[in-house]
Formats: structure tokens, C-alpha cells, sequence
């Protein structure tokens, strides 16, 4: 039993090893696929580092549009997931998603302001919108903190409504923002619908560290997340000490969906498909359930913004609607799935 | 050394006070002490007290001659089973009863291969070795009861607190269960605290009893004395009368 025990996690491990290739072939597809096609081995070497005999032109379709997009689609993908996993395991709520706490619309509402006070220019060499987008977000987990710690005692229910609620009111917001502004609804409308094709280097630059620390953060969480899916009590006699970690766990997954939806707009579904796909596949570790999430994550996004990129070439789909579009079957089966499960 | 020692020890809800209400009393270390009382009377809350859930409003309280307190990690000194758990659909029997071994992930994410014995000797102790790659959702109330104390057990304490082990189940699964319990206090020491509700089950199976009544003690010694027809009546306020060794309705 115990030689079959570890016959499938040595399965498991080579399920993630089988993602990351996916993923690495997924990305050099990615790199070659746009308006000027790059050979498949030609966008390898480029992304190895040879430049001789490379044609400048793709050199400069890869280096100075295709990679910073790549990177950003990788980034969002695997960012939305591991946040929707951590807030799924801490809510013990399979349809929690990254947005839970109320962020989408708090970024909407940065985006819509950015928008409408003209914006523009930004700072650090980012643009106005990606910017105001982050911090619409961090605003409004904030806000969330802030009213965590005046209700010392609140429970997880507490701060699902708290997040709903926040959703509805900045939503509200948003719709009466646009309302008196008829005239610019078209722009904002369209960032809300997610897209990567304006990643530069300069925001991937800004994304980076900010994912690097929110992931490492959630990762270092894994253990407490083992224990926080079975409920807060069992959490207390393991040893965790359940309000710091909460606080701890909506911290960084809030960096992560601020800094996704400041790359990228609103995109819905990887957040909460790609988790439960992740739980399907390798159970309910979250050391393996965050690799395999990561994974899952970044592969989807690739794909579907690949899709998106070609599937009305020249002209582009906002990546949002794909993710939707090839997430609600994906969802609806596995809802069918575990429902068959349980009756 | 006594297993249980309390002092002065109180609980209220902010919109419930007396819970608990001011509560004094020592148990000295027997293997298996039972919790009984009215719904409402407080055992419960008292049990989570102990496991560290909750935080008493005053008094103190050691178990095993550990005082606890709030943020202490109690992991290493007891296991608790709660009367009911949320369950992942995806988790498999082997990776629950892993979680009793804190240490068991490696820092690359490998699972340890003492811990991997460690979790399959906890689930021959309560018969349930063939079903650890099962979902633990799919199984009986039974089967799940048993590997909820197998969790418990993989985890190594002296104190095992369990909160209603038999409730749910039906007669088979619940003298199973209490024969199993009752196994581990005499052949592998462990120290059982449970709150249970049927006193013939308590007389049969435990050692000393604690009648907890309106947030007080009704009564409490060894179960064999304690649990009697007077101290029935009087904690349950019912009349019952005793016929062939078991307490029945009068």
C-alpha cells in the first residue's frame, strides 16, 4: 500500500512536470503566432538568447510586443488561479473566486476614474489605467481589512458578505459614473472585458516583484490552507492561529488579483476553473493543488488569448470573453461531475 | 497529576451568558471520561474550552497539567474531533488522516515516509487500511467517524477529545466505535474525553462522568457510581427507572 501510496505521487509530480512542458510549448507557439508569423524554432532562439541571423523584424515582434505579452498572459493566469485557490480554501467555498472581496469592481472603478479625469500618462513609465486599476484594487481590500479589524470576531461568512456587498455598492458606483459620462462608456466597457495586447515591458517590470511576493506568500500559506478547508476549529487545534493567517491569506491573494487585473482587466473564470480542475487532478495538498493551479492557470490564459489573438485575425476578441466562453462548458461539466458525486 | 483541573471557569456568548457559569472541579487521570448532560448544558462549548477553540470569559483550565491558554499550540498535547466536519469532495481517505502528522510535507513538497506509516498504522487501528485511497465524502457515517479518530490518532497525542462520537450512527457503527475507543484507553494509553449523550453507553463504556447541567456541575465521579437513577432524574428531569442494568423510561 505504501509503495502504491507513493507510485501516485511520483504520478502526480510527473502530471505537473507534464503541465510546465505544455505550458513552455504553449509559449514559444505563442511567441510565433501574430501578424508577422515567426517559425517556431526561429522564436526559440530568440527566446534563448541568439540573435545572429535572426530577422530584425521578428526580433522586434517578439522582444518588444510578443514577450511582454507573453509574460503578462502567464502572469494573469497563473496569478487568478492561485488566488482563487487560496480564497476557495479559506472560504471553504468552491465558487469563491479572486474577485470575492470585492476587487473587480474596486478596479473598475480606478480604471473608470483614470478614464474619466483623463489619466492617461501614468508614472513609472506605466499607464494611468494600470495603475489607477491596482489601486482601485488595493483600495478596496483595504477597505475590507479595515473592517476586519473592526469586527475582531468576524467569520468567514462575514467577510464573503462583506465582499459581495462591496462589489454591489462600487459596481453602483461605476454604472452612476457612467451614466452622467455616456459619451466614454465605449473605452471603459472594453477594459472591463480583459485583455492582455497592451502589456509593455515596463508593466510586466511593475508586475513581476508584486506576483513573485504574492505567490511566495500564498505558497508559504499551503499548510494552513490544509487545515483551514476542514474549518477554522480543527485550524485552532493544529496550531494556527486562525485570524492572523486569515489576514495573511486575503493579503497576499489580493495582491495577486490587483496586480492581474491592473495587467489585464477583468478576466473571469480561470480564477475559479482552474482550482477545482487543479483539486480534480492531484486531490487536496496545497502544495500540489497551487502547483498544479499555477499551471492550469497559465496554461488557459495562453490558450485562450492565443485564441483570441487569431480566431478574427487581424482584429483581436478581448481575451475576457474567451475565458468565459471555454470555461463555462469546462465548468458546467465538472459541476455535473461532482453533483453526480454527491446524490 | 490529574487530567483535568478547573478553576472558577466561566463562558457566555454576548448574547447568552452562563454558559458556563463559574465552574470548579478536579478529574484525576482515568482513561476514559464521558461528558453527559441536557442539550444546551454547555458540554460542547466545555470540550472546545479544552481543545483551545474557544476562550473561557474567566478561570483557568489544565488538561494533563498543561494550562491552556488562547494561541497555544495544543497540537502536540490533543486531538480533536469535532461532531461534524466540512469534507473536500477531493480529499482521500490516506491525505485526511496525513493532517494528524503536522510535519509530514517536506519543505519540496514530498510527503515523509514515516508520516506515510505513521497514517497507515492509525488506519489499521480502526479498521479502515482497504479504504485509504477512497473519498473520504463517499464513505458511510460510520466509516467516517472511525477515520476522523484515526486522524486523531495518527496525530499522537495523550488527549483525545471528541465531541459526540456516536450520534449519527446506527447501533452496529456506534458499539464500534465505542468498543474501538475504549481499546485505544486501555491497550494504548491515550486519555478520552467525549461528550455523549446515552448514560447506558456512558456506565458501560467510560470511567468517571461529568453531568454538566445549566452551565453547572450536576454531578461527577466514576461512571459506575455517579450515573445513577437519582442523578438521571435530577440533570434530565425526567423520571427513569432502572431494569436489568439499563436505565429506561419510568
Amino acid at each position: 500500500m505504501i509503495q502504491e501510496f507513493y507510485r501516485i505521487e511520483r504520478r502526480k509530480e510527473l502530471g505537473a512536470l507534464l503541465l510546465a512542458i505544455l505550458c513552455a510549448g504553449g509559449a514559444i507557439l505563442y511567441l510565433s503566432v501574430g501578424v508577422v508569423p515567426v517559425g517556431l524554432g526561429e522564436s526559440l532562439r530568440i527566446l534563448l538568447g541568439y540573435r545572429e541571423g535572426i530577422d530584425p523584424g521578428h526580433l522586434l515582434a517578439i522582444e518588444g510586443i510578443r514577450l511582454p505579452r507573453l509574460i503578462a498572459a502567464l502572469l494573469v493566469g497563473a496569478g487568478l488561479a492561485l488566488s482563487g485557490t487560496a480564497y476557495q480554501s479559506l472560504f471553504q467555498n468552491r465558487l469563491a473566486d479572486p474577485f470575492v472581496t470585492g476587487i473587480s469592481a474596486g478596479a473598475v472603478l480606478g480604471t473608470t476614474l483614470a478614464i474619466l479625469l483623463g489619466f492617461s500618462s501614468g508614472f513609472l513609465g506605466l499607464g494611468g489605467i494600470t495603475l489607477f486599476s491596482f489601486l482601485g484594487a488595493m483600495g478596496t481590500s483595504l477597505v475590507v481589512f479595515l473592517l476586519l479589524g473592526v469586527l475582531k470576531r468576524a467569520s468567514s461568512a462575514t467577510i464573503l458578505l462583506i465582499g459581495i456587498s462591496l462589489n454591489f455598492f462600487l459596481s453602483a458606483v461605476v454604472s452612476l459614473l457612467l451614466f452622467l459620462h455616456r459619451n466614454r462608456i465605449e473605452s471603459i466597457v472594453l477594459w472591463t472585458m480583459g485583455s492582455v495586447a497592451s502589456a509593455t515591458r515596463d508593466k510586466v517590470f511593475f508586475a513581476l516583484p508584486v506576483f513573485l511576493l504574492g505567490a511566495a506568500g500564498i505558497f508559504a500559506s499551503s499548510r494552513s490552507l490544509d487545515y483551514l478547508v476542514l474549518g477554522e476549529d480543527i485550524a485552532r487545534t493544529h496550531g494556527i492561529r486562525v485570524p492572523r493567517v486569515r489576514f495573511r491569506i486575503i493579503l497576499f491573494a489580493s495582491l495577486l488579483t490587483s496586480v492581474c487585473v491592473s495587467l489585464s482587466g477583468v478576466v473571469g473564470f480561470v480564477g475559479l476553473v482552474t482550482p477545482n480542475m487543479a483539486r480534480i487532478l492531484t486531490g487536496t495538498r496545497h502544495r500540489s493543488v497551487l502547483v498544479y493551479a499555477a499551471l492550469l492557470g497559465a496554461l488557459f490564459f495562453l490558450g485562450a488569448d492565443l485564441l483570441a489573438k487569431t480566431l478574427l485575425s487581424p482584429s483581436e476578441l478581448p481575451v475576457g470573453v474567451v475565458t468565459s466562453l471555454l470555461g463555462v462548458p469546462v465548468f458546467a461539466s465538472l459541476v455535473w461531475k461532482s453533483s453526480r458525486r454527491i446524490y | 497529576m490529574r487530567l483535568l483541573e478547573l478553576q472558577n471557569l466561566s463562558f457566555a456568548y454576548p448574547n447568552r451568558p452562563g454558559v458556563l457559569d463559574h465552574i470548579t472541579l478536579t478529574v484525576p487521570v482515568v482513561p476514559f471520561l464521558s461528558i453527559l448532560g441536557p442539550n444546551g448544558a454547555g458540554k460542547s462549548t466545555l470540550l472546545k474550552i479544552l481543545a483551545g477553540i474557544l476562550q473561557p470569559t474567566g478561570g483557568t483550565v489544565e488538561l494533563e497539567g498543561v494550562r491552556i491558554q488562547p494561541h497555544r499550540d495544543v497540537s502536540t498535547l490533543l486531538a480533536y474531533v469535532p461532531q461534524s466536519l466540512h469534507l473536500p469532495l477531493e480529499m482521500r481517505v490516506i491525505d485526511f488522516v496525513l493532517l494528524g502528522r503536522p510535519h509530514a510535507v517536506n519543505l519540496t513538497g514530498r510527503v515523509r515516509a514515516y508520516d506515510v506509516e505513521k497514517a497507515f498504522w492509525a488506519l489499521e487501528q480502526v479498521g479502515c487500511r482497504e479504504f485509504w485511497k477512497e473519498n473520504l465524502t463517499e464513505l458511510s457515517g460510520g466509516e467516517q467517524q472511525k477515520l476522523l479518530i484515526a486522524k486523531a490518532l495518527a496525530q499522537e497525542t495523550k488527549v483525545l477529545l471528541i465531541d459526540e462520537p456516536v450520534t449519527h450512527l446506527d447501533l452496529r457503527n456506534q458499539m464500534e466505535v465505542l468498543t474501538l475507543l475504549r481499546g485505544l484507553a486501555e491497550k494504548e494509553g491515550r486519555k478520552i474525553v467525549a461528550v455523549m449523550h446515552d448514560v447506558n453507553q456512558a456506565r458501560e463504556f467510560t470511567d468517571y462522568t461529568l453531568f454538566l447541567r445549566g452551565g453547572k456541575v450536576g454531578a461527577v465521579g466514576p461512571s459506575r457510581e455517579v450515573i445513577c437513577r437519582e442523578t438521571v432524574e435530577s440533570v434530565f428531569g425526567i423520571g427513569v427507572e432502572e431494569r436489568k442494568g439499563l436505565f429506561v423510561r419510568a
